[in-house]
């Protein structure tokens, strides 16, 4: 069914953007192993996939092992992106100064709520600042903060406009879109204004006609990135929020896979 | 063990679908003239034949002129000539004066059997919103009548969710359903993202015969799969969560599970029909 979508439409290049491998110790997935979940992309003619590793955000160094470990097990079918933990900046940026021109590593994932840090915090400082020299694309955690809970506050969207500003050289994506709410609608102006910036579509966001209304008011499709957020959210799911939109084929393809095809150069 | 289902006609069975206005957002609001006509491209295009009903007014103003207005709509909806061959229960709230006329057992169960003329086959409580306990031993009036003619509730996990923190009290449902064993007791994720309570649902299958799952907020990779295989077959019930969610995001996931043709069947529709034809109301 959906793969016949993907074939009536003409669909060759799909890539997900935002998954993660490894298990987690608050999730139970039975069926969620890493080739499990390689195994799920393939069916659904994924070619390529960008991932940052549950490991990596919960631990630094046994992250950076883990996730050197599963793209050399995927080579040439999985990317990944390093993850920056400000609670440990030094060894952090150490760790990404040692991987960064690793074979199949497109960028840094940062997780403000994860990490209970604002992006704005001083601890990421020198991480910004890298991050610019170096024009490197990093993908955050991004959420509506006025949601019960809590943690979210220190992903809001509306804080990387003005890092955005600042660091000028550097690719922002926005994860899950601004996650809830009105901040669905919010995000689109932010990527409408920064040029650094772009957004993806993981996770649990499945607010009828969103895909469409970034689509109308936003100059074209070319900042919108798909994502599955894999194993919390299954491709199925993924999938048909942008299949089943009401948007043109051109802009599927281009969200399913070309704009991530040009920005990570894959 | 996937089975081909392009060419199979999957009938769905929408245990989740709200009407009326929704108070905090006009979006997500469904005028009485729009009913008739969403149901009806539901059918065409997804193959929904049955629907159950649930109206934000009883949620937002008052239960019992909720499900007035409800039983209002259902009846126009089962007289009009363009509903052919779909059919439209309604889900209703607990009243206050079921809750307060609860001393008087018949009093009780002569508005259940009403409401249940009216076309209302589920019970959807609301402990947080509404403000009343849920528990088995504060509702244990109400359960018990329940039980007996087996009237299914549904409950949402945003609804026990008391501090907003995803600290839910499972022992609570599970004492429920150990409780009032004939009591089908059917559990929504709302909102929230159910994966992280794989665990919980997992155990509460093991330790219960007569609690279900909406499967609107199963996400996870493979979370269907794994609860079917976990012994979940008879306790997944479709529901497409209409209008937060396009009825498209569940049904494909629905048609695309790596289940058997019967398993599929049975969460599509079959399993809430079972639980349907037991009610004991006459």
């Amino acid at each position: 069914m959906l793969n016949d979508i993907i074939k009536q439409q003409k669909i060759d290049i799909i890539i997900d953007t935002h998954l993660h491998f490894g298990k987690l110790s608050s999730l139970n997935v039975p069926s969620g192993s890493d080739d499990d979940i390689v195994k799920c992309l393939k069916k659904y003619n994924v070619s390529k996939a960008v991932f940052s590793h549950h490991y990596a955000l919960s631990s630094v160094e046994f992250g950076f092992e883990k996730t050197i470990e599963v793209l050399n097990k995927y080579k040439g079918f999985l990317y990944t992106y390093l993850v920056f933990n400000p609670n440990f900046p030094k060894k952090s940026i150490e760790h990404i100064k040692k991987y960064i021109n690793f074979e199949g590593v497109v960028g840094i994932k940062i997780h403000p709520s994860w990490h209970a840090c604002y992006p704005f915090d001083e601890k990421y400082k020198e991480f910004w600042n890298y991050a610019n020299e170096n024009q490197l694309i990093i993908l955050t955690h991004s959420w509506n903060p006025n949601v019960p809970n809590k943690a979210q506050k220190f992903s809001d969207p509306f804080f990387f406009t003005d890092i955005a500003a600042e660091y000028p050289n550097v690719k922002i994506i926005l994860a899950h879109a601004g996650g809830r709410g009105s901040y669905l609608y919010k995000v689109i102006d932010i990527v409408k204004n920064n040029k650094n910036i772009y957004v993806d579509f993981s996770g649990d966001i499945f607010e009828p006609n969103l895909i469409e209304t970034y689509v109308k008011k936003l100059p074209d499709s070319k900042k919108l990135l798909f994502g599955t957020d894999m194993p919390w959210v299954d491709i199925r799911y993924s999938l048909s929020k942008i299949l089943n939109s009401n948007i043109s084929i051109e802009n599927k393809k281009n969200i399913l896979g070309l704009n991530a095809l040009k920005l990570f150069n894959l | 063990m996937k089975q081909n289902i392009n060419n199979i006609n999957i009938e769905f069975f929408d245990t989740s679908f709200w009407i009326g206005e929704n108070n905090l957002s006009e979006k997500f609001t469904i005028l009485d003239n729009e009913v008739e006509p969403i149901l009806k491209k539901h059918a065409s295009i997804f193959n929904i034949k049955t629907t159950i009903l649930t109206n934000f007014y009883g949620l937002f103003c008052n239960p019992f002129i909720g499900n007035d207005i409800l039983a209002n709509t259902l009846k126009e909806l089962k007289h009009s000539k363009l509903m052919q061959g779909i059919n439209v229960w309604g889900a209703m709230f607990l009243e206050y004066e079921m809750i307060s006329g609860i001393v008087d057992l018949k009093d009780f169960e002569n508005r259940v059997k009403k409401r249940y003329l009216e076309g209302f086959r589920l019970i959807r409580l609301m402990p947080r919103t509404h403000k009343y306990p849920f528990e088995a031993t504060m509702l244990k009036k109400i359960y018990k009548v329940l039980a007996y003619y087996k009237f299914p509730v549904v409950i949402s996990l945003d609804e026990i969710d008391i501090t907003n923190d995803k600290q839910i009290e499972w022992t609570k449902l599970l004492e429920i359903a150990e409780k009032f064993e004939e009591l089908p007791i059917i559990i929504d994720g709302g909102n929230s993202k159910e994966l992280m309570y794989n665990n919980y649902i997992f155990i509460m299958l093991l330790n219960s015969n007569n609690i279900y799952f909406n499967i609107h907020n199963l996400f996870g990779l493979n979370q269907i799969e794994d609860i079917v295989k976990m012994g979940g077959e008879n306790r997944l019930i479709f529901d497409s969560y209409y209008p937060f969610y396009e009825p498209f995001i569940t049904i494909n996931r629905i048609l695309e599970a790596d289940l058997f043709l019967h398993q599929i069947k049975k969460i599509a529709n079959q399993n809430f029909k079972t639980i349907l034809s037991k009610i004991g109301i006459s």
